[in-house]
């Protein structure tokens, strides 16, 4: 109760703030840490994955792909291909029936291409036989003349008068800006200035399951596409136009993903047109599976960007002004990358968060988004938050150190409160438990005894091992910032007391399966097992958007909260009749209907399910939930972006080996405001696992690119953490309500990858006195990073 | 235009015929048979992804693992002889291997996962010529020979001479089979150690293996002799023989160890690498490594004396 | 190609097939047995998802030809459950969170039990050898780990 009543005042304090919704009677199920629903069949093995189905009689489909950066095709010849025995159809560009194009955003990517390629492992040419093995076989029998074209690899490179296009419309796909005050002025006002410039680099999602597909085409004219896929809709309003049908011909059907993390928002789209494509024109079934170097060549990737950023400040610390500009790499095709209005896109994101969660009144932020003949930029857990946040964190920790401050009181000197106004102009009116994150972690981590300034030159040649500590905050919206934003849900009650739930959001281990069945359990009052969620299928859910931007909880949960309604009116209205209660005086919990006032007096859910059923009352509800319209204006920057954000603090010690700068991460603290936890085991894992992605960001994730052909296609060389390098972690979580939210909740899936890395690179520098300034922090940049510091011998 | 191979990977493997001879003899004739078309199978580790990758097409497997007599550590007049299928993670669990030659333990535990372990053979990791191997560094250290087969004759090599070029030894694996690598035991005044430098701490392919082994009086503070033996840096595993003789007879102290050390890093010649680092990084790497493996070393028999 | 018999006990019980010399154990057992649970993650060894128990051994399945198997006793976690009782391991595995999208799990638990086997009371550094060889992308380890803990004799569970 004193948790409850502390967060009433706090909301109540602001003037602008918003009203809480009235406090709940005790939950039954939201905020407990139940068992995940699909728990028992996947330790049993029994659960069945993409690749798990077996299609006898599909063909095999493969992709042709280019072994060029950027190339005219001069001439295809398919003839010897199409000879093979078992080979049952190969396609080129010419074959495409509808529109030769797809992109979860832009359609600039060609399901084949036919007059050039922009990256390597750009599809050039299908193949659909009895096995494996003859489409293989007929992939080497193609013939492809190529031109070669210069190309172009590096974003700055790209935007020169003169390089070479990439695209007909040039090489800049978008800008975006942000224009706050007056940063000249703002920096002249500055006691200290300080301006750095960061490399990030291209990450891989590594999901463990590849990509897989089946595509069935039916005689009436319509196609069932399945596979393990974050976004069926999208997935659908792409093959339809491919084809030259319309969408409500696309049957999209998910199958339970072997993770995400963005990457599958995307890679679904590619290999979904494809196999459907061959399967629309050999009139079979048609599975494709991508191999893991296929995957890492061919699919999105995590954005690298180069970001100049600049801050200035008053000497007790206070933030006067910050500047920054993005040269953000898109690559090849638009993906995930361009803005979807108002803020929707990476580049867009990106460009909002480079200012961090810290009130600055003068802000000029410029972002370019850039093609290379590089594999292109989509989405990837925080979609341009982690590669600003360790920007920020990294220069504003820089700057405590020469002001000398502690940079924890640095950034509670700055940072985002309750009523704080953003660097768009918005002003946060609720959900705002940044600084109490901010202390939380403080003391579980100990962070003021443990706090002590850099070693000095002679400190560090002493002892080969040497610790330090360090810290960032990050925020991260929930939800992605598109007036389209919405999603639907359709739930049936069963006159047993059971509960079907159609809606289009996919289950990739984030739990989402487990939490939306939770909340539909509390509205209707049945328990856990008696909500069963129907796998998401476009012909039967209704438009859910993209299981993407922590979205989730908060928008499917109300879109429940809603539906739930006309389904508890029928129950109330058939218990009311059983128990001569008016409805007014009837509570719904644990699979019973009772009188508020004299609890003996229930009946059975079931009972009234029956009831509802006999009296032919409605059964059934539709929710519909689409957040507050964001703003954001094209020239200044200036709006609300997102309608509220989750915050965090991590703090993390490690200790830095200075003969060959291998560093270990002994701990590290991670608090969360996440507004509600409504499974808390389930949100402590995404913690936990979204820690660790940051962890492999800071210290050793890296596509390695040369002459636009990848180096570590194979899990071997593209380096993600095992058991042996994780730290002790400790996952914390704060609860201030979203009033926009279910319960309170607002998102968690992404958050916990975003500070991560900075707090990290952080605790470096604190370690040994030097600086990491482009990721990863491996051995050798943190080595070479030393031994310049002991050089300069400062 | 051709596809390059390196753009496609199959699922299904191919090969004609697997054997799964009961013999060294059988399994040698299987190979003069096939005449250079059959591999020897053992762990797998390298061969298998290698066909995958197509590095390596061959027609026949000649699966050795069901040869008996293949499979042991023992301690024979101060030798010890490991077979040719003996297992990684037999290597790691030995106790016999970690009291007398802890330089290989710790090299074979490092390796690879506890999967590899289980599959990969020492000899498997020996034959494949890779200049940094994990089990060929602390082999080198400890001067160790390995035993081949071929039709009739049999023959040894000592691990100094065994290796010709990246993933080329004086093996040639479609005729011959290793069937034992052995070395003296370490003794008393011997000490090994093994350091790795790798990208994370498992699944990884390392940057940097040190192995060295030390003699020394404690009592009179001198070296006998070292062995120092790194890669990869040089096309094949090297014996870092200057920076030996610098130590070989001398007191031990600070500045000797340095030079070494330093010698060492000159004799190594590895290149800049995008996966493995620059050359600057990796010399230092050797200079550092180096002189920490000659001090672990050192600390190890400070313990065995004090 | 000429097919070869082989046979080899799966999860206690005997079976015979007919394969060809040149598939993988992890195709026979996905394919020919039916048995999906053993993932394939990458075909390379590096993975391992495709982690089985062979001869009291945990291996990645990927790796070997179904040939080499003959005559050999192999676990996949559709072995662990015993009389449609859990195996301990898979009962901490869901009561500590340690499942998020599940395709590392059969890996995970085959290591774990590989390693509980042979080491009743594990340190948790142990244990993060054990299953070093499992990539996991979404849990972090931390709960996977717990939970081998949980399920060892080191934590007074009831063992394995």
């Amino acid at each position: 109760m004193m948790e409850k009543e502390k967060r009433k005042k706090k909301v109540l304090i602001k003037e602008k703030a918003l009203e809480m919704p009235p406090i709940m009677e005790e939950l039954s199920i939201v905020g407990k840490s139940a068992v995940r629903v699909d728990a028992y069949d996947k330790v049993r093995g029994q659960l069945q994955y993409g690749a798990d189905i077996d299609y006898p009689g599909a063909l095999y489909g493969k992709v042709l792909r280019t072994p060029h950066a950027h190339a005219l095709i001069k001439k295809i010849d398919t003839n010897k291909a199409k000879a093979l025995p078992g080979v049952v159809a190969v396609l080129t560009a010419k074959d495409v029936p509808g529109r030769n194009g797809f992109g979860a955003i832009i359609p600039d990517q060609p399901v084949l291409c036919g007059e050039k390629i922009r990256y390597i492992g750009d599809g050039v040419a299908l193949v659909a036989a009895i096995s494996e093995d003859i489409a293989i076989q007929a992939l080497e029998q193609i013939d492809v003349e190529y031109e070669p074209l210069p190309a172009v690899f590096s974003p700055i490179e790209a935007m020169k008068p003169g390089a070479p296009k990439i695209h007909e419309k040039g090489n800049l796909l978008a800008t975006s800006k942000i224009r706050k005050g007056d940063t000249e002025r703002g920096f002249k006002e500055a006691d200290i200035v300080l301006e750095k410039t960061y490399t990030v680099p291209i990450l891989e999602h590594a999901y463990i399951e590849p990509d897989v597909v089946i595509a069935i085409p039916h005689a009436d004219g319509t196609i069932t596409v399945k596979g393990p896929m974050q976004a069926p809709f999208t997935v659908r309003r792409n093959i339809a136009p491919v084809l030259g049908i319309p969408i409500n011909k696309v049957q999209c059907v998910q199958t339970p993903l072997g993770g995400g993390f963005g990457g599958k928002e995307d890679s679904p789209i590619d290999i979904g047109a494809r196999a459907a494509l061959l399967a629309w024109k050999t009139g079979r079934p048609v599975r494709m599976e991508y191999d893991r170097e296929e995957i890492t060549l061919s699919t999105c990737k995590r954005h690298p960007m180069i970001i100049t950023c600049k801050i200035g400040a008053k000497k007790d610390g206070t933030f006067v002004a910050l500047e920054g500009t993005i040269y953000n790499e898109q690559g090849a095709y638009a993906s995930l990358g361009p803005v979807i209005p108002p803020a929707g896109g990476v580049h867009a994101h990106a460009v909002v968060m480079l200012a961090g969660p810290y009130v600055i009144p003068n802000v000029k932020v410029d972002g370019y988004l850039v093609h290379t003949n590089h594999p292109y930029g989509g989405a990837m857990r925080g979609f341009g938050a982690p590669q600003v946040n360790f920007v920020h964190e990294s220069l504003i920790d820089e700057l405590a150190g020469l002001l000398k401050m502690d940079p924890y009181q640095l950034r509670m000197k700055n940072c985002f409160e309750l009523g704080s106004e953003t660097a768009t102009g918005q002003v946060l009116d609720q959900s705002v438990g940044l600084k109490d994150t901010m202390e939380k972690a403080r003391s579980e981590f100990h962070w003021s005894e443990k706090w002590k300034p850099a070693p000095s030159v002679k400190q560090v040649e002493k002892a080969d091992k040497q610790k330090g500590i360090g810290m960032a905050i990050g925020w991260y919206r929930t939800s992605i910032g598109t007036s389209g934003d919405g999603c639907g849900v359709n739930l049936h009650l069963q006159e047993d007391g059971s509960i079907l739930v159609f809606q289009g959001l996919t289950e990739m281990g984030q739990g989402s399966y487990t939490v939306l069945s939770q909340i539909a359990a509390e509205a209707l009052g049945v328990n856990l097992e008696d909500v069963r969620i129907v796998t998401p299928d476009t012909d039967v859910a209704p438009e859910s958007g993209p299981t993407v931007g922590s979205r989730s909880t908060t928008l499917m949960g109300n879109a429940i909260l809603t539906a739930a309604e006309p389904i508890k009116r029928s129950l109330f209205e058939s218990a009311s009749e059983l128990l001569a209660i008016p409805t007014e005086r009837l509570v719904i919990k644990n699979r019973r209907i009772y009188d508020r006032d004299d609890p003996k007096r229930f009946v059975d859910l079931k009972e009234a399910a029956r009831r509802c059923m006999a009296t032919g009352r409605r059964m059934m509800g539709q929710g519909w939930y689409a957040p507050p319209k964001p703003s954001l204006h094209p020239e200044t920057g200036q709006g609300s972006p997102y309608f509220v954000y989750t915050y965090s603090t991590q703090m993390a010690e490690v200790e830095v080996d200075v003969k060959t700068g291998v560093v270990d991460v002994l701990s590290l603290v991670a608090t969360f405001d996440i507004g509600k936890a409504i499974n808390p085991i389930m949100v402590e894992g995404q913690i936990e696992g979204g820690v660790m992605m940051g962890l492999g960001y800071a210290l050793m994730e890296e596509v390695v690119m040369k002459d636009g052909l990848i180096q570590n296609l194979n899990l071997q060389d593209y380096i993600i953490p095992t058991a042996l390098d994780i730290p002790d972690i400790k996952p914390i979580y704060l609860e201030y309500p979203n009033v926009h939210g279910p319960f309170g909740a607002k998102g968690i899936g992404e958050m916990p990858n975003i500070p991560a890395a900075p707090a990290i690179t952080n605790a470096i520098a604190n370690a040994v006195g030097a600086r990491i300034y482009d990721l990863p922090a491996h051995s050798e940049r943190v080595y070479m990073a030393i031994k310049k510091r002991l050089a300069e011998g400062i | 235009m051709r596809l390059e191979s390196s753009l496609v990977w199959p699922k299904r493997l191919h090969w004609e015929k697997y054997f799964r001879p009961q013999t060294i003899r059988e399994a040698l004739n299987l190979l003069e048979e096939f005449n250079g078309s059959a591999r020897l199978l053992a762990g797998g580790t390298d061969l298998i992804p290698q066909i995958r990758s197509r590095e390596t097409e061959p027609k026949v497997l000649v699966d050795v693992t069901r040869i008996p007599g293949l499979g042991d550590i023992k301690l024979e007049d101060g030798i010890i002889k490991m077979g040719a299928l003996v297992t990684h993670a037999q290597v790691a669990e030995s106790n016999l291997i970690r009291e007398r030659a802890s330089a290989l333990s710790e090299g074979a535990s490092q390796l690879g996962s506890p999967q590899i372990r289980n599959l990969g053979t020492v000899a498997g990791n020996v034959v494949s010529g890779q200049p940094g191997a994990d089990t060929t560094i602390p082999l080198l250290a400890l001067d160790a020979t390995v035993k081949v087969m071929k039709r009739e004759e049999e023959r040894t090599i000592p691990m100094s001479e065994f290796f010709l070029d990246t993933g080329k030894t004086r093996v040639d694996s479609t005729r011959e089979m290793v069937t034992e690598i052995f070395f003296h035991a370490l003794a008393k005044n011997e000490s090994s150690v093994s350091l790795r430098l790798a990208k994370r701490k498992s699944l990884a392919l390392p940057i940097l293996n040190v192995s060295v082994v030390v003699s020394a009086d404690m009592k009179q503070k001198k070296f006998n002799h070292v062995r120092i033996a790194l890669g990869p840096v040089a096309p094949i595993p090297l014996r870092a023989r200057e920076a030996e003789g610098i130590l070989t007879s001398s007191a031990i102290a600070d500045g000797v160890i340095k030079e070494a050390a330093r010698k060492a890093a000159q004799e190594a010649n590895p290149r800049t690498s995008l996966l493995r680092g620059s050359e600057e990084y990796r010399r230092e790497m050797v200079k550092n490594l180096v002189e920490r493996a000659i001090r672990r070393g050192l600390e190890r028999l400070e313990v065995r004396h004090g | 190609m000429a097919k070869e018999k082989i046979q080899f006990e799966v999860n206690g019980k005997q079976v015979s097939l007919e394969v060809d010399s040149d598939e993988l154990l992890i195709d026979v057992l996905r394919d020919h047995l039916g048995l999906k649970g053993t993932k394939a993650g990458c075909r390379a060894g590096e993975c391992g998802a495709c982690s089985v128990i062979l001869n009291d051994r945990v291996v990645t399945s990927c790796l070997i030809p179904a040939m080499k198997a003959d005559g050999g006793r192999i676990t996949t976690v559709e072995g662990l459950e015993k009389d449609g009782q859990l195996h301990p391991l898979q009962k901490t595995f869901v009561e500590r969170g340690a499942v998020q999208c599940g395709f590392c799990t059969p890996g995970m638990l085959l290591s774990a039990k590989n390693f509980l086997d042979q080491n009743p009371r594990p340190s948790i550094e142990e244990i993060k050898v054990a299953i070093s060889g499992v990539l996991c992308r979404c849990t972090g380890y931390q709960k996977i780990i717990h939970a081998i803990h949980s399920a060892s004799k080191t934590s007074s569970g009831k063992g394995v």
